[in-house]
């Protein structure tokens, strides 16, 4: 192993005249695909990538085996492959997969700005462009409130996504714990800190907080800084507009109230290495009061195995309004927080080969009944009247209400800010970084995005 | 004899199947990320020749200075470490143990062979405090240390230096045993001729058996500085580059670069820098060495 | 005093090994436990030999084809590692040549390149060969990325078989191939033995390589699947976690234990004298 400066020099001397070889080799053999041509009846696998395991009841595209295990009896000539990648993994999987133009027929991804890099490679079908060549119109199999929302969400004329489910976010509490102890659901802030602070003097954590997944955290600094200004401040200041930045003192403030609570012990020990399983598991095992989640949850809620707590003994509430703030108890009560960071994408590619169309006019056309079927709050037109379960019923009549949706807290950030938000999120919850850093770090970013005029 | 061993035949019969698979599997790749340094972009779709541009990104990224400084305190507490404590216990077992010695080697190479996916996990379970206390938790509540009970890999204070010691308590064994094999190849002429001109045991061990040992300490310096400045699966699996960034080395941030990031080209630029800063440590290393042979 | 110094050197030993020991075997016996029994304090001792979270680890992690891809990919990528490196070791130390020096350091160069350098130019070759997605392309990568490192150690070993033996064969009228074949392999067991272990360990515990070219259920890799799995339930179900942690520690456990005196014997001779 003895290597000279002079024998290294010449070995990088050469790595670089081979380069250059490398890369006449590399051009050409680009676009030689997709010129993929043949009878309608070859064989087609349909490929699948998502982050959670189709068979998981609770998973996205759990309802899209079920439609290919239907399907695929009458197409014998059609099979499919469902393939499970964490979700910190999707997008670096997506991203070989499409310099190898291998992008797979339907896949999960991170809803937003995140979408913008595959739109830029023209790797997803445009959703109002082209959805109606699979043979039904895009109005007809999905509701227009959820066809809105997407188009809220996204930074482009047309929307590059299907919606998986109608989602909201939440308090959840258990109501049977609230009963023994004589706790009330909260009519303010206020009331709502003390209320934690009383769940904590009785020895029980106030609410489970999955903080690995970091968005968890940075909810809190939303939720206070809607609530004192109402629910699109944060959208604003994500991108410079309306004289909104983060560098204002109500970001500041909300912060310093999100810190505050975690330093409270609110969210228990060790949040910052919590996941999604363990913070449900915690609440429905009576671990924790509370915990702030996503109506995703109830489609596993039906299952008395998984729901050991009980549909009737879970309740729920938007995190009330802000005494003293310019925002009424009224208005803050219809926030809702109608995030539901996860987008289905259909690959380019393959959809344009056309051999899969006849299955997903099959599957869209299907959808909003499937999915209600296992208990899903479905964004798909349904043909069959539905049957909600309690804690669904909360939930509709929630949505029923809901005045002023407002999106997540990264909804609107490029994809560097975002990563400072929700990293840094996890330093300002354990407090070795200061609210105002918080802040100030959060503003640099989007000067750099969206430089003021 | 000559003749047979000038076979040019023979020669390219033996060595081309090795060259031409190295080449085209090994260093044709590596020059091809080099040459990506200089493009930005995604191959095949919109790759863009960008010059040095790259190369000047990294002096004004202020991640990519953090994830070398936190490269750099693996570096110097795990790679430093493997050396220190390898050292130390090859010469506990070659001079504090006269039985067992077999069986306490045997045990202290045994972590090296555990896939750092199921070790992260083991010590991830070892060092958990919600919902339940790991094993390390529950020990110091039944000591009642309470005070010490906390997130060990959740807390920015203390994930690095998890990351570190677990990546240690696996990597000893490797650098024990080699410096071991140093310890068994020094001739027992020259510690008895050191024991009859009455140098006491540690005398012996400082002044003969060490500077023999130089050889075999120079190639585990040279170990440990190829494989702690590419440690991946240890602060992925066991913190996911996290609290923050924390624990974001830079193998992890040059992933996320190129992969999630779509900057394919600045991925590659980060990496040929860890591979030169690789080859300048181990060649420092290995001059120092030669330097004082002369 | 010297008997003081021994005392604690031996309680010093005795520790470490405990370090070593304690959280595998503490690995092993909670595999055995069942649910309820993780409430309890960690380090207490399972009830009873609780076996149903392998069986759960068998079905759900889906071992068998975990173990069977692994086996396939590690087994065919160490006999090609082999047989590069035991003939190019050969033809570098033994054989006369000029260029031996440039091969032997174009070659050693690969052990300083981290993988992760060539993750993309590797993934586009692959996949202009059609080979992505296949245990046959991870073959590929595995057997060249190896290979650098088994050279290494193998022209260390080579470079101490005393050239009078190649000398005496010759007069006898060997000729090179048989000189290699009768005389060189026969007398670098251990050598080869440490190869192949390394190889085993590099190419069994990879996540990096795997996960990057594998996306299909069928052809994953066992620490792939294991770090899905882990993922996916690590924090619902403890006890089919630790047993599927066990039973992809166990293979190379096992042969390390069978071989591992001529591991530590060949290591030695390798790295020392190289």
């Amino acid at each position: 192993m003895k290597m000279s400066k002079k024998s290294l020099a010449a070995i990088l001397a050469a790595a670089m005249m081979t380069t250059a070889f490398a890369s006449c080799g590399s051009n050409e053999s680009g676009n030689t695909s997709g010129n993929a041509s043949g009878d309608a009846d070859a064989p087609y696998t349909f490929k699948v990538i998502s982050e959670n395991s189709a068979d998981d009841p609770t998973s996205d595209v759990h309802p899209v085996k079920l439609a290919l295990d239907d399907y695929i009896k009458d197409h014998p000539n059609f099979s499919y492959e469902f393939e499970t990648v964490k979700k910190y993994d999707i997008a670096s999987k997506i991203a070989i997969l499409i310099s190898s133009n291998d992008v797979p027929d339907m896949f999960t991804y991170e809803d937003g700005t995140s979408l913008d890099a595959l739109i830029e490679r023209d790797a997803i079908v445009d959703i109002d462009e082209d959805f109606s060549r699979i043979g039904v119109e895009l109005e007809d199999v999905v509701l227009p409130g959820a066809i809105n929302s997407k188009h809220v969400l996204s930074n482009h004329e047309h929307i590059y996504s299907l919606p998986m489910q109608l989602t909201t976010n939440g308090v959840w509490y258990n109501k049977q714990m609230f009963e023994e102890k004589g706790w009330s659901v909260p009519t303010s802030w206020q009331e709502f800190q003390q209320l934690c602070a009383d769940i904590k003097e009785a020895g029980v954590q106030p609410l489970a907080c999955n903080g690995s997944d970091k968005w968890p955290i940075t909810r809190w600094i939303m939720l206070y800084a809607d609530r004192m200004e109402g629910e699109s401040v944060h959208l604003d200041a994500s991108q410079n507009k309306n004289n909104r930045s983060f560098r204002d003192d109500i970001f500041v403030e909300a912060a310093t109230e999100a810190q505050k609570m975690f330093q409270n012990g609110y969210f228990g020990e060790g949040f910052n290495t919590v996941e999604a399983s363990t913070q449900y598991q915690m609440f429905l095992t009576g671990q924790a009061a509370m915990m702030y989640s996503g109506s995703w949850l109830l489609a596993t809620w039906t299952d008395p195995e998984v729901n050991t707590l009980g549909e009737e003994n879970i309740g729920y509430f938007i995190p009330p309004g802000i005494e003293g703030s310019s925002i009424d108890m009224e208005h803050a009560s219809q926030m809702d927080d109608l995030s539901c960071a996860t987008a289905l994408c259909l690959g380019k590619e393959k959809f344009e080969t056309g051999k899969t169309h006849d299955f997903l006019k099959y599957l869209f056309t299907t959808m909003g009944d499937r999915q209600s079927e296992i208990g899903i709050m479905t964004p798909y037109v349904t043909t069959k009247d539905l049957d909600y379960s309690p804690t669904q019923q909360l939930i509709v009549d929630q949505l029923q209400k809901s005045q002023y949706p407002t999106l997540w807290f990264e909804a609107k950030m490029d994809s560097a800010t975002t990563d400072i938000a929700l990293e840094n999120a996890q330093l300002l919850a354990e407090g070795s970084m200061t609210p105002q850093e918080y802040c100030d770090r959060l503003a640099d970013s989007v000067d750099e995005a969206f430089p003021a005029e | 004899m000559e003749k047979i061993l000038r076979d040019k035949k023979a020669i390219l019969v033996f060595i081309l199947p090795a060259i031409i698979a190295y080449t085209a599997v090994v260093f044709f790749p590596m020059c091809q990320s080099f040459y990506f340094t200089f493009f930005e972009g995604t191959p095949n779709v919109n790759f863009e020749f960008v010059g040095l541009q790259n190369y000047a990104k990294l002096f004004g990224d202020v991640n990519f200075k953090e994830s070398f400084l936190t490269t750099m305190q693996y570096f110097f507490v795990t790679g430093g470490g493997w050396i220190v404590f390898g050292l130390i216990v090859a010469l506990m077992l070659q001079y504090g143990l006269n039985h067992f010695s077999n069986a306490a080697r045997t045990i202290i190479y045994l972590p090296v062979v555990i896939p750092g996916v199921a070790a992260a996990a083991l010590f991830s379970k070892v060092l958990e405090v919600t919902p339940t206390y790991g094993l390390l938790n529950s020990l110091l509540d039944v000591m009642g240390l309470d005070s010490l009970i906390r997130g060990w890999t959740g807390d920015s204070a203390t994930a690095m230096w998890m990351v570190c010691l677990v990546d240690l308590w696996k990597g000893i064994g490797y650098y024990t045993i080699i410096f071991y094999a140093g310890l068994i190849n020094v001739p027992p002429e020259v510690e008895e001729a050191a024991r009859i001109d009455g140098a006491g045991k540690l005398t012996t061990i400082w002044k003969i058996v060490l500077p023999l040992l130089k050889p075999v300490t120079i190639m585990c310096v040279v170990l440990a500085i190829m494989n702690s400045l590419k440690v991946y699966d240890m602060p992925l699996v066991l913190t996911d580059g996290g609290p923050g960034r924390v624990t974001t080395v830079l193998s992890i941030y040059m992933y996320k670069i190129a992969f999630t990031k779509w900057q394919y080209g600045y991925g590659s630029t980060i990496a040929i820098v860890m591979l030169v800063l690789t080859i300048v440590l181990t060649q420092v290393v290995m001059r120092l060495d030669r330097k004082e042979n002369v | 005093m010297q008997r003081l110094g021994r005392g604690i050197l031996k309680f010093f030993i005795i520790f470490l090994l405990v370090i070593d020991l304690y959280p595998i075997i503490w690995l092993i016996l909670s595999s055995f436990k069942t649910s309820a029994e993780f409430i309890k304090p960690m380090f207490t001792l399972p009830e009873s030999l609780y076996l149903d979270n392998y069986t759960v680890a068998i079905e759900q992690a889906n071992l068998g084809v975990l173990f069977k891809n692994t086996l396939i990919v590690t087994v065919v990528s160490i006999i090609f590692v082999w047989i590069f490196s035991s003939t190019a070791a050969f033809a570098v130390t033994k054989m006369k040549w000029k260029g031996s020096n440039l091969a032997l350091l174009y070659l050693t160069m690969g052990m300083f390149i981290p993988a992760f350098v060539l993750l993309l130019p590797q993934f586009l070759l692959l996949q202009q060969t059609h080979l992505l997605n296949s245990l046959l392309g991870l073959i590929v990568v595995f057997s060249c990325t190896s290979l650098s490192m088994a050279f290494y150690l193998l022209t260390g070993f080579y470079k101490y078989l005393p050239d009078e033996i190649l000398e005496a064969a010759v007069i006898d009228g060997c000729d090179i191939y048989r000189c290699f074949f009768k005389i060189v392999i026969p007398l670098s067991l251990n050598g080869f033995v440490t190869v192949i272990m390394l190889t085993f360990v590099g190419i069994w515990n990879d996540l990096l390589i795997s996960q990057t070219f594998v996306s299909s259920n069928e052809n994953k890799m066992l620490q792939v699947g294991l770090a899905s799995f882990i993922d996916d339930r690590g924090n619902r179900e403890w006890g089919p976690t630790f047993a599927t942690i066990c039973a992809a520690i166990v293979p190379t456990l096992a042969l390390y234990l069978i071989l591992n005196r001529k591991i530590i014997d060949g290591l030695s001779a390798g790295a020392v004298k190289g």
